[in-house]
């Protein structure tokens, strides 16, 4: 091999070089380790009883957009604010009343029976849906939204409930959308529901 | 010599153990079914020493107490609060998603439009009370 030869040679590993250090450079790092999992199969079915006593199947869901709020009705505080907030939203999204429906899924089935679904529904002046169940069924419910609820008793003798207070969407396929969380801003909380609507 | 007492004690009034000025105004309660209720208010305290809540009860209700909501990565938690401070020339303000006082017992349902009684004790500045009105539930 000539000198001329050999140069070309070794230039032109030089240039293979610098290419593969730009392209190790310049590559997208490797996406960090996510810390949360995201619960994209967030829902299923399933039969509770409304505040009329009566069965109520989620299949009476289909092809509605919903929103669900897991709660309990000795919960003075952030269930009301909550529902409060949510039947307000629903009033400024504009679409009128039946443009998703707002449930309420107790996870305190041990003191909240139909009744008391029932009528803690019925007093947010526009149309609510309250749900309980036997306890199993709630803990099946809890299991498929991904719901945490833990009993804390209290001095004397009641207990209060530890629990998620977001509200979950559900598009009219019935699938997971999004969540609404208490210190997110209504402007964020109405676009999520814009779109569930859309 | 007595006017120079005078003076000192009025000057010796002024710093030390002062005494607080609380006032409380804006009670409100939403409407419940009557399983259990959140009675919101502020407590404003002109004065300038301290108090505490250390006792609350509302009328109608078996128990009452104060209690702080509180976010913990998404859980919602209820714990109870027994000393509320009220520091000097400060406000203390009970309201959604933060402090309440917590009712429950309660004999009848609370119906928007009322008012009920609820009575605050405090620890240096004795009882009082307050009427605290119903709220509706619901989109206002």
């Amino acid at each position: 091999m000539s000198l001329r030869q050999v140069r070309l040679l070794l230039w032109s590993l030089v240039g293979a070089a610098a290419l593969a250090a730009a392209w190790i450079a310049l590559r997208p790092a490797p996406a960090p380790v996510a810390t949360e999992t995201v619960l994209t199969e967030l829902g299923g079915p399933f039969t509770l009883t409304g505040g009329d006593g009566k069965p109520f199947p989620s299949s009476r869901l289909a092809g509605r957009p919903h929103a669900i709020f897991f709660g309990f009705t000795h919960c003075p505080d952030v269930c009301p604010t909550t529902l409060s907030r949510l039947a307000r939203l629903r009033r400024q999204l504009g679409k009128g009343d039946g443009a998703f429906d707002i449930l309420f899924v107790s996870v305190d089935p041990e003191r909240d029976g139909p009744a008391e679904v029932g009528a803690y529904a019925g007093l947010f002046g526009t149309p609510v849906i309250g749900l309980t169940g036997t306890p199993a069924q709630i803990e099946a419910v809890k299991k498929d939204y991904g719901i945490f609820a833990r009993k804390v008793p209290q001095p004397g003798g009641d207990y209060s409930v530890d629990h998620n207070a977001g509200v979950l969407l559900f598009d009219r396929e019935g699938r997971f959308t999004a969540t609404i969380s208490a210190d997110e801003g209504d402007d964020a909380a109405l676009a999520k529901l814009g779109r569930i609507t859309a | 010599m007595r006017s120079f007492l005078f003076l000192a004690a009025l000057a010796l009034a002024g710093c030390g153990d002062a005494a607080p000025d609380l006032s409380i105004h804006d009670a409100w309660a939403r409407a419940t079914p009557g399983t259990a209720a959140a009675v919101y208010l502020t407590v404003d305290n002109r004065g300038g020493g301290g108090d505490e809540l250390v006792g609350v009860s509302l009328a109608g209700a078996r128990d009452a107490a104060v209690h702080r909501t509180s976010m913990d990565g998404g859980v919602m938690r209820m714990r109870r609060v027994d000393r509320l401070a009220i520091e000097a020339r400060s406000k203390v303000e009970l309201a959604p998603g933060g402090l309440h006082v917590m009712a429950t017992g309660l004999s009848r349902p609370l119906v928007a439009g009322q008012s009920v009684e609820a009575r605050l004790r405090f620890a240096r500045s004795g009882e009082r009370a307050v009427l605290v009105r119903i709220e509706a539930l619901g989109p206002r």
